[in-house]
Formats: structure tokens, C-alpha cells, sequence
């Protein structure tokens, strides 16, 4: 499986330095990237496999201060990856993003764009040159559905 | 030469970061490379399928040959940067890389990286400062991806101080050590568990507001969008001060001495008039 690829859950130690770390923890309390790991390390994905895993901040503190380099947060990653795969439902935000990528190559769609004083600008009206992904974009949705489809 | 890589949030609302990046580096006599085909560079995908983002960032490096590669977005700058780690040292991602983009007529590059901060800091000199941030107290929102991340950062993760060195070049006072400098903005939340996202935003503001903090200047347009664009979502719902918060090109744009069009500042939301007024 080709993947972001730090992660090293045999290694931790369960020192909760990640968890002390945590920018969401802080805030909800269950959510306890040491335990994450814990789980995981001991090869009890299943159990873990909850709405929790979307929680994550990607704020990567507890990747910088894991005394094992672990990187809790590519084991996050790796845990979304497994729900995504076996179906269990994910974040909407994320699937409109997917569709727009692969209509436009972009993860958003080009708005207008309206300022402090009420006037309303596009990219065009603010003087800024059309946006050049143009002829790839047929390319890059013919891809991106390989992908999804797990053709590629 | 140097080509920009817009990312998704300059090229398609935050025109703000285009415009300034696009006038500053003119301002500074630097000429860039157009590229066409810049698509998303796959951060948001990494962990619903890897693979999406690893096709979306290495087609993006390709585009850029060999051309420096000048990232204005956290996001992007470490999503470029761990996929072409993951590509040079796995012979399994090279090999399906090198597949993916033949089906593109692409052909994989190693571009150098740069993230704003390194780069203005390489480029600019206190001769280009013609109007100085003079009288602000301004503090650093680096952001996360900017210095995190398994891979090593143009600064010190835990205590740089580049960003701060470039404010105070361009004239500011500048609060180098707030509670908080280096906290997180909360944005990739916001699509999943907004209350969460609000709170960690506000969180900042009011350190940062204790800490004397005037305006605060960031690099990335997560973390803009999350601090200026629902500052006042954060000051109703969580009582966050009122905080002016300026992207890191508008800030330079105004020291070097280019108008408020030229900069976008129509765009922010934070309330930056009181201190554009008192830089004159």
C-alpha cells in the first residue's frame, strides 16, 4: 500500500507525550492519540475504527514531539484509509472534494469572491489571469477515476 | 528559475494571496515562470486515498521541471515535499508514480520546494523597505505545515525564528515568544467538527491578544481564511479579541511600498484599517 509512510506504531512506549501534545485533546478529552496508537501497536484496529479517527486536527505536534518518532498522525491517516476502504462512511467534505478534483483538477470550485465593502469580485474583475489548468483537466479526471475505481 | 504554485485556495477564492504574491515578486524585480496545469496538489486526499494524493502532487512537481518550485500555502508546501520523500526513498511509489504520470505524457521531476518564509527571507534586504511597519506589534503565525512533519523545515519546528526576522526587517516591533506562537488554527476541522475548529482559533487569538499581540501575520490561506475571514464568528461565539491579521505578502507588500489594491486588502475581513492608518 503505497501511503504518507512515517508511522512506526511498534515503537511507542506509551509515554503520552502526543497526547499531551494534542491541539484537539485540549478540547475533547476522548480524544487520546496515545491510545490510538496503543490500539493499533497491538493490532486492535478493529476496535478504533470509530468517528474519532476524523477528529484530527493535522496540527502534527504529536508527530514533533514523539520520543520514538512514531508519527501518531500518519497512524490516523492509515486508520482513515482502512474505514475508507471498507465503506465505513466518511466526512461528506471530503467526497465533494474528490468530485470536484476530478471535474476541475481543483479541490474547490473558482468563486466570486465578495470584499469588506460589498463589491463583488471573480478572478477576471480583480485583474488576475485565467486560471491555467485548462486542456489537463480531461486527463486528470480520466486518472483520478482510475484511481477511485482502484484500476490504477 | 523560480515557478509558483498557487494551490487551490489562491487560485479559486483567496485571490488576496494571488495578487500579492503576483505583485511583490514583481515589486522585487523577480520574474517566474507561468505553468499550465497546476492542479491540486492532493493534501486533502492523503488519508481517504493515498494514492490521489501522491498522482495530484507528483504530476504537480512534474509541470515544474526544473524550475524551483515556490509554494504559498502551508498544505501544499508539505504535501509536495512527502510525496517527493515517499518517491525517493520507496522503489514501489517510484515505480507506480513513473506509470501514472507516462498516462499523463509526464515525466516525474525533483523541483526544489521552497516555502514562503525561506524564500522572502532569501530575497529580501532592508534597501527594499521604502514604508516600515513602524509602531506595530506583530506576531508570527508560522502555521503547522510549515515547520512539522517527519521531514526536516527550513526553521526549527520548536523554536524558529526566521518569520520573526522578516517582520522585524520590514520595520515592526514584533512578539517573538506569545503563548501560543505556534499553535494550531484549527482549519482542517472545520469541515468535520467546526465547534472544535472555532474553539482552537480563539484559542490563539485571545493568547496572542494577551501577549500584547497588534496583528498577526501568516503565510498560509487555511489558516488566513480561519483567523481573519470567521474572526467574527470567533468573537461572537468563543469572546476571541478583535485581532488584525495580514498574509505574510501583504505584509511585505506594504513595507516595500505597494497600495492597498495591489495587496487585495479590500479581502480581509479582521479589522486592519486602525493599523494601516498607523503605518501611514
Amino acid at each position: 500500500m503505497l501511503k504518507v509512510g512515517f508511522e512506526k506504531p511498534e515503537k511507542c512506549f506509551q509515554c503520552g507525550r502526543c497526547t499531551s501534545s494534542c491541539t484537539v485533546s485540549r478540547i475533547l478529552k476522548d480524544y487520546r492519540p496515545n491510545r490510538i496508537v496503543g490500539f493499533v501497536r497491538h493490532g486492535l484496529v478493529r476496535k478504533i475504527l470509530d468517528p474519532s479517527i476524523w477528529n484530527c486536527a493535522r496540527c502534527l505536534k504529536c508527530v514533533e514531539y514523539c520520543p520514538q518518532k512514531v508519527a501518531p498522525a500518519d497512524i490516523v491517516l492509515n486508520l482513515q484509509y482502512q474505514a475508507v476502504s471498507e465503506g465505513i462512511p466518511f466526512p461528506e467534505a471530503y467526497r465533494a472534494m474528490v468530485e470536484e478534483v476530478s471535474k476541475t483538477g481543483l479541490a474547490f470550485q473558482e468563486m466570486n469572491v465578495t470584499d469588506r465593502d460589498f463589491e463583488t469580485w471573480s478572478r477576471e474583475s480583480f485583474g488576475l489571469p485565467p486560471f491555467r489548468v485548462g486542456k489537463h483537466v480531461a486527463k486528470i479526471s480520466e486518472i483520478v477515476s482510475m484511481i477511485e475505481k482502484g484500476d490504477l | 528559475m523560480l515557478s509558483i504554485y498557487w494551490g487551490c485556495y489562491a487560485s479559486t477564492k483567496q485571490y488576496s494571496l494571488e495578487v500579492s504574491t503576483r505583485n511583490v515578486l514583481k515589486a522585487l524585480g523577480v520574474v517566474a515562470k507561468e505553468v499550465d496545469g497546476w492542479s491540486c496538489c492532493g493534501n486533502p486526499f492523503k488519508g481517504i486515498n493515498p494514492k490521489l494524493w501522491l498522482y495530484l502532487a507528483s504530476r504537480n512537481l512534474s509541470l515544474s521541471g526544473e524550475n524551483d518550485i515556490l509554494t504559498v500555502c502551508n498544505g501544499c508546501y508539505l504535501s509536495l515535499r512527502e510525496a517527493q520523500h515517499l518517491v525517493n526513498s520507496r522503489k514501489d511509489a517510484a515505480e507506480w508514480v513513473e506509470r501514472v504520470l507516462e498516462l499523463e505524457g509526464l515525466e516525474y521531476r525533483k523541483p526544489k520546494v521552497l516555502h514562503p518564509i525561506e524564500y522572502f527571507k532569501s530575497v529580501l534586504s532592508s534597501e527594499d523597505v521604502v514604508k516600515p511597519l513602524k509602531g506595530l506589534r506583530l506576531g508570527a503565525h508560522y502555521g503547522c505545515h510549515s515547520l512539522r512533519g517527519s521531514l526536516p523545515s527550513f526553521d526549527s519546528p520548536t523554536n524558529p525564528s526566521m518569520f520573526e526576522d522578516i517582520m522585524e526587517l520590514l520595520g515592526a516591533e514584533v512578539v517573538r515568544d506569545y503563548a501560543g506562537r505556534l499553535d494550531c488554527c484549527g482549519a482542517t476541522l472545520m469541515a468535520i467538527n467546526p465547534e472544535v475548529g472555532f474553539a482552537i482559533a480563539s484559542s490563539k487569538l485571545k493568547k496572542a491578544g494577551e501577549a500584547g499581540v497588534q496583528g498577526i501575520v501568516t503565510p498560509c490561506p487555511y489558516c488566513f481564511e480561519m483567523l481573519d475571514s470567521r474572526q467574527e464568528t470567533l468573537v461572537q461565539l468563543e469572546g476571541a479579541p478583535n485581532m488584525p491579521i495580514l498574509l505574510l505578502q501583504q505584509a511585505i507588500g506594504l513595507a516595500i511600498g505597494l497600495g492597498s489594491k495591489d495587496l487585495g486588502l479590500n479581502f480581509n475581513m479582521s479589522p486592519i484599517d486602525n493599523l494601516l492608518k498607523r503605518i501611514g
